[in-house]
């Protein structure tokens, strides 16, 4: 199947990370970032561009309601949803108001050989991943109809193949998509954005997934929500000290890139619709 | 835990009289509960601390690591060379939330899980030229356990570390705040807990700074 189908000319020629074999992604070029790319020679500011441009792809495992699966740069994270499926049962939730909603439960997983500088990555979830995993429930269960699916569970199952940098806003992405895939209703897209700033440094720079940030820096991440225009979580985790108008300033930075993937993410939905379909897109 | 046990009509109460900023223990909106602190409960811990906010309490005890060699091993290094490499390095903070005496069902294990994710990242700032462990264990619990926490091991901190060390770093404390409907409140016991959509908890050291910040909850803002 995959050999009879051509490769998209869109596709660059020397794209060694593209996965060319599934061909029901399509290429979508995210707008380059106004203010982000230092004063550059020609090749490092293209090079900048193509960092920080999302490759979406869905429909990549084959057994699941929903997947999608999102570069961002070098990182790559794959997301499945499985369910709605039997709520998990437990002593207090045999009251009947506790199951007036589904149950929303993430996994997250870097995979062992997914991180650069710290080896190989254990089997079992650590401390970090559980972290990434409540943080990535808490952000998009504000987005999702949960009241739809009464007494049933969702879960929602996050692999990230490549750790280099902005992982956790990439798994947001990757996450949405997978759940806009699955049919799921939602009441907006939530994308989110990470900015960093090395200990010491004054200005906030975009993540990008080039494994260029080292361990030791402050990051806030914003998982933001562009038609409502809410924010639907925000983590920040500092090396040092931070004022609160340093933290706010580095939220609203984060808030153009979070539009910007928003409006690439929506574009690249609705032209996966089939050409009939388009017409009756939702504005 | 108890709160799940709410019915639809109570929920609507609590959340109706927040709009109208009358809390149903009486409290104004941003006051905190009435709050003891206790220190030295323990003889074989470097320094310890328990602290009562309402019902919910916490017992902290901290411990200093004073073997190197342990800690070789710990990390998978070998012979004497690791050893004396050990005592130049500065060691982060480690914490450990124990919740069993609340029971042991997931919904403990997961107030556990996130409170140690928490109250790590408050010290992540922190460094200490021996290995500091911070156990917490919770006796009790009526929401707001991680401003409990942090004040107990924030407290207990300051009496183990040299004052060389502390002089550097201001030890941080979280405050949480929790919106239900359009209002704010802070110090929720769990009734209230149970009611908001999202909160907000940050930590704060002496300067005002931020060390650490982030939102929880099923909701928006």
């Amino acid at each position: 199947r995959n050999s009879q189908l051509p490769i998209s000319d869109h596709v660059m020629p020397l794209d060694r990370y593209r996965n060319t074999a599934l061909v029901d992604g399509i290429d979508v070029r995210a707008l380059p970032l106004a203010g982000d790319c230092p004063a550059p020679a020609s090749e490092g500011k293209q090079q900048q561009q193509q960092q920080q441009q999302h490759w979406f792809q869905r429909r990549l495992v084959q057994d699941t309601v929903g997947s999608g699966y999102v570069e961002f740069g070098d990182t790559k994270v794959l997301c499945s949803v499985h369910g709605p499926m039997e709520p998990k049962r437990s002593v207090l939730t045999d009251a009947g108001a506790e199951q007036s909603r589904a149950q929303l439960q993430v996994y997250y997983k870097l995979a062992p050989f997914a991180s650069h500088q710290a080896g190989r990555v254990s089997y079992l979830p650590d401390e970090t991943e559980r972290r990434a995993a409540s943080f990535l429930q808490d952000t998009l269960a504000p987005s999702l109809r949960l009241d739809r699916l009464p007494k049933s569970r969702i879960e929602l199952h996050c692999l990230v193949l490549e750790d280099a940098g902005c992982c956790l806003a990439t798994a947001v992405n990757c996450a949405c998509l997978a759940l806009v895939d699955a049919g799921l209703e939602m009441y907006d897209l939530v994308t989110a954005a990470t900015v960093c700033r090395p200990v010491g440094a004054t200005d906030w720079q975009l993540e990008v997934g080039d494994g260029s940030n080292s361990g030791g820096s402050s990051s806030v991440t914003l998982a933001y929500m562009r038609s409502l225009r809410q924010v639907a979580g925000m983590l920040v985790e500092a090396a040092e000290p931070l004022q609160p108008r340093e933290v706010s300033a580095a939220c609203r930075i984060c808030e153009d890139p979070c539009k910007m993937t928003h409006s690439s993410l929506r574009q690249f939905l609705l032209d996966c619709l089939p050409a009939d379909d388009r017409t009756a897109k939702i504005a | 835990l108890l709160a799940q046990l709410l019915s639809e009509p109570e929920r609507q109460y609590i959340f109706d009289s927040v709009q109208d900023a009358v809390r149903i223990d009486g409290r104004q909106c941003l006051a905190y509960r009435q709050a003891a602190l206790r220190l030295d409960l323990l003889c074989y811990a470097t320094a310890s601390a328990q602290v009562s906010l309402g019902e919910t309490d916490v017992l902290v005890s901290v411990r200093e690591e004073d073997n190197p060699g342990a800690t070789a091993q710990q990390q998978g290094s070998t012979g004497s060379v690791a050893v004396q490499q050990q005592q130049a390095v500065s060691h982060p903070v480690s914490v450990w939330v124990d919740c069993s005496c609340l029971g042991s069902g997931p919904e403990q294990q997961q107030l556990a899980d996130e409170a140690q994710a928490h109250l790590s990242s408050l010290y992540r700032c922190l460094r200490t030229p021996t290995p500091v462990f911070v156990d917490i264990l919770l006796l009790g619990y009526d929401g707001n356990l991680l401003d409990a926490a942090s004040i107990a091991a924030s407290a207990a901190l300051m009496r183990a570390l040299p004052a060389s060390l502390l002089s550097a770093q201001a030890l941080p404390l979280f405050a949480t705040v929790h919106r239900i409907g359009s209002q704010q409140i802070v110090d929720a016991n769990q009734l209230e807990e149970s009611c908001s959509m999202a909160r907000v908890t940050v930590g704060v050291d002496s300067n005002g700074r931020l060390v650490a910040c982030q939102t929880c909850g099923e909701g928006s803002l």
